[in-house]
Order: C-alpha cells, then sequence, then structure tokens
C-alpha cells in the first residue's frame, strides 16, 4: 500500500485541481417555494388528477401528498435497498383517468442469485394500498454491486419505455444485447414485447431492448417540441451526456465516452466511432446527472423550450437553453438547496423539484416580493 | 563456507523484509482488499477516487480529523446513514448520505479500507463484531 513519492505527489495535485466546482454562472432570477417538506430523498414524483402527489421515497416509501398532508400507500413494492437501489421512478399510465395504472421503476431481489437488479411493475391504489401489483419486467442477473440501476420511465404513443443502468458491469453488459443492462427498453403497457422491437430476431438478445451502450440513465422525458425521447445519463469522470434515443442505436457505452475513470486513467481514446451515436450534450466536469423536465408552459418567459437537469454533485438545478437541439448555454438555477433529484412540469405550468434532505419546492422566476 | 553462511543470512534478511508489513495482519490486509471492492461500488461517487470528496458538498476522507477523531460515529455513517451538520478539517458540511445497505463485513472492510488507503494510516482492524455492535447516532 505505501506509494512512492512522486505518485503520491501527482496524486495530490490531481485531487486538489480535478475536483472545481463547474463554471455556470448562478442565476438570480427565480426563488422557490417549499411545496413538500421532510423527505429524505424524492427519487420520483407525479401528479394525480386532482392536483395531488404520488412521490417514492428511494427507501421504499410511497406517499400520497394531498391537502398539505402526507399519507403512505400501503403495500408498495418490494424493494432491494443497496447503495443507488432502491424505490425509484413513478409514472401515471397515459390513460390513468379510466384505467388506474400506475408504473413503478425499483430495484429488486427477485428470482436467483445475492442482490438485485432493476425491475417494473404496475399496480392500482384501491383504500389507500397498492393492489393488483403486476412485475412487468426484471432484469438478471442480481449482484451485489451498488452501482447503476437507473432508471426512468416515459410512455409515448402507447408504449413503456425505461432505462436500465449497467450495474457495475460496464465490460460485460452495456454492448451485449444478449443481456441486461446499459440498456433504453420498450413494452407495451401491459408487458408484452412490441413485434417491431429492434432486436426481436437477434438471437437470445433480450427483445425489450430499444438502443444500448447506456451507462446510467437517471433522466428521460418526451421532448414536447420534438416528441423525440431524450435521456441524459451518468457518465464516467467528464463524461456525462445528454442523449436523442433512437430505435436499435448504441450509445458507445464503454467502447467510445468523454469521460475517463475516477481514478484519472483512461478507458478509451475514443470518442466516436462509426455505428455509434454522438451525444447532444456532455458535461466536463461530470455533473451527476438525475431528473430532467422540459418547459413547454408560458410561466417562464424565454425559458421556455429549455431543459432543466438536475446536480446531484454540485447540488443545483441546470438550465440548459437548446438551440437546434444543442446546449448552447447553462445557468445555476437553486444553487447549493441539496442534491436535485427529480424534476417534473406540473399541471399548473409550473416546475416541481425533488431535492433530497429537503422536499419537493416549487420553482418561480422573477424576484421574490414577500 | 563463510560466503554460504552470509548469503543464507541476507536470504534470510531480505525475505524478512519482504514479508514483514504482509505478515504483521493478513488479515487487515485481505479486509482492505475487500474493501476496495465496496469503495468502488458504494462510496466513489461521492468522495471520490482518492478520498477527496468535493469541495464544500462531501468532506474528504483522506487525512480527514472527523474521520480520525470520530471513529465510531464515522463507522456509524456508514452502517445507518448520516444526516445533518458535520465539521472536517475546520470546514462545515450539512448533507444527506442515505444508508448504503452494507453488511457488518462490508462496513468493517470499507472502513479498514478508508483508514489505510491514499496516506491514511490506522492498522488497527476494525471487526464486523465491533461494527454489528454499533448504534444509529
Amino acid at each position: 500500500m505505501k506509494l512512492k513519492k512522486p505518485v503520491l505527489i501527482t496524486l495530490l495535485i490531481v485531487s486538489v485541481l480535478a475536483y472545481a466546482q463547474d463554471k455556470n454562472l448562478i442565476n438570480k432570477d427565480h426563488y422557490h417555494k417549499v411545496i413538500v417538506k421532510d423527505l429524505i430523498n424524492p427519487w420520483g414524483f407525479t401528479f394525480l388528477p386532482d392536483g395531488s402527489m404520488l412521490i417514492n421515497e428511494k427507501d421504499g416509501r410511497l406517499i400520497h401528498f394531498k391537502d398539505n398532508k402526507k399519507v403512505e400507500i400501503l403495500n408498495p413494492p418490494e424493494i432491494y435497498l443497496r447503495g443507488q437501489g432502491g424505490l425509484l421512478d413513478i409514472e401515471l399510465h397515459p390513460e390513468y383517468k379510466t384505467n388506474g395504472w400506475i408504473y413503478f421503476s425499483y430495484a429488486s431481489s427477485k428470482g436467483e442469485g445475492d442482490g438485485g437488479n432493476t425491475a417494473i411493475m404496475r399496480a392500482k391504489i384501491k383504500d389507500n394500498s397498492l393492489t393488483e401489483k403486476e412485475v412487468l419486467y426484471k432484469a438478471t442477473p442480481n449482484t451485489t454491486k451498488g452501482q447503476h440501476f437507473g432508471s426512468r420511465i416515459v410512455f409515448k404513443e402507447g408504449y413503456l419505455f425505461f432505462t436500465i443502468g449497467e450495474r457495475g458491469n460496464r465490460d460485460l453488459n452495456p454492448q451485449d444485447l444478449t443481456r441486461d443492462g446499459g440498456k433504453i427498453y420498450r413494452l407495451h403497457d401491459d408487458g408484452r414485447i412490441p413485434k417491431d422491437n429492434p432486436f426481436v430476431n437477434t438471437k437470445n438478445a433480450k427483445t425489450a431492448i430499444w438502443s444500448y451502450g447506456h451507462r446510467n440513465p437517471q433522466g428521460m422525458k418526451i421532448n414536447p417540441f420534438t416528441n423525440a425521447i431524450w435521456t441524459h445519463e451518468h457518465g464516467p469522470r467528464g463524461g456525462d451526456e445528454i442523449n436523442i434515443v433512437k430505435k436499435a442505436a448504441n450509445f458507445g457505452w464503454p467502447v467510445v465516452t468523454f469521460g475517463i475513470n475516477y481514478s484519472g486513467t483512461s478507458i478509451t481514446d475514443k470518442t466516436d466511432k462509426e455505428g455509434m451515436e454522438q451525444p447532444v450534450h456532455y458535461w466536463d466536469p461530470s455533473i451527476a446527472p438525475s431528473g430532467m423536465a422540459f418547459i413547454s408552459s408560458d410561466k417562464y418567459g424565454d425559458w421556455k423550450g429549455s431543459v432543466l437537469v438536475g446536480s446531484l454533485k454540485f447540488q443545483y438545478l441546470d438550465l440548459c437553453t437548446l438551440k437546434d437541439e444543442k446546449v448552447v448555454k447553462e445557468a445555476r438555477l437553486l444553487d447549493g438547496l441539496g442534491r436535485v433529484r427529480s424534476v417534473e412540469q406540473g399541471p399548473d405550468g409550473y416546475i416541481y423539484v425533488g431535492i433530497e434532505n429537503l422536499g419537493i419546492i416549487k420553482l418561480i422566476r422573477g424576484k421574490n416580493e414577500n | 563456507m563463510k560466503i554460504n553462511h552470509l548469503t543464507l543470512i541476507v536470504i534470510f534478511l531480505c525475505l524478512g523484509c519482504n514479508t514483514s508489513d504482509k505478515k504483521a495482519n493478513p488479515e487487515l490486509n485481505a479486509s482492505i482488499k475487500s474493501g476496495n471492492e465496496v469503495y468502488q461500488s458504494f462510496c466513489i461517487n461521492c468522495h471520490m477516487a482518492n478520498g477527496e470528496g468535493i469541495e464544500n458538498v462531501y468532506p474528504p476522507l483522506v487525512n480527514s480529523d472527523y474521520l480520525k477523531e470520530n471513529l465510531e460515529a464515522s463507522i456509524s455513517a456508514t452502517k445507518y446513514g448520516l444526516k445533518g451538520k458535520i465539521t472536517v478539517n475546520g470546514k462545515v458540511y450539512n448533507n444527506i448520505m442515505t444508508p448504503m445497505g452494507l453488511s457488518d463485513q462490508e462496513v468493517a472492510n470499507v472502513i479498514n479500507y478508508i483508514n489505510n488507503s491514499w496516506g491514511n494510516k490506522n492498522t488497527r482492524l476494525i471487526t464486523p463484531e465491533e461494527v454489528s455492535k454499533i448504534q444509529p447516532k
């Protein structure tokens, strides 16, 4: 374990220089109101038709927030609480009003072997309890690794899309279509595999796969202006990315990346390769992105059309101004409030942000006159 | 014969030198090795590759007065998580570390790794039994 002096000095210099904050400027033209107090890690949340909220706490509690009160919904998904795993995203079926389906992503230890992997469940709420639970997907194999579960859920044109991270096994999972992890998946809303999924005729492939070569996507939304699926993902050091998801596309991890290992050593010298997609944007230094929302309402003036991305690492909400599907400017909102985990545009057009160790806040543009 | 004797002694001494460090505590070394795997999977995202943390956000583990002076609290944080203000090397950190779901063995291993990495030196072996007795702070 003893290090030679030059190595030690190099390490010290690297450690002092490498992790400075990024250079995005602090925006002061906004303030916030705390809507839901006292949450530990609001990993995902969504709005019910009556305006109340369903909130996933990572530790496994499902909370219904209505009339300023928190009520725990009983019988939530059984989770594998370890490292980055727990109760993750929540999303309503587009026709929730008529069918009542609620979708969850979570870490589960179901199946063979120690450990866990990401699962997708749908269920309904009846008498304050989850019922009619159906597991629609469970990634394999289980592993005791603590990292890279993903996971976000969106609906598009009646299909269910979700992300699963590469579970800390970058050399085996992301580029192998016969293995789970490091993928974006597409299913029918009841879990069936769509016949036109890209790899249904590929030998031994996991046929739910829609795109591959991902690392750990913890943000996914439909861009309401283009109807494309946008994701972002945690890259290695200096390699967090925004991507526009395409059918059958290979996003390159770990063959191509803008990042390096946490230790400072190289993963690959390639940042592009034929047949592999280029990101819309990459962050260096990494911001550790989680949660994502497009501003499509008229509540924020010329911020309309921008995309918001939470930064866990530097604890702010990144306002990314877009032009021709590129990030042309970034600004720091909600600077230093805490680790930004989840971002949603509410039915009232306002942006709501889930912040660890704080709660869910409402973002308001302008000066706070109160 | 004299040369042979001398050679033997030299060889003996060299062997002694080479192995003394490791032989001193094979159990600790094995724990550090396993602890490294836990660190790479659970800790590195925030506390970074060399335990330096992130300025004003996540406290350092390398050369940390908090770790040295509050080992029990550090083990407790690794086991149960940590919330609220702590002061590390004169800087206040007010954040949250959610429980990682580690076993007592894994907590012991990763603490042994942290205690003996990047220039940190604390060769007292932390055992799973010791971890099992630690209560939430």
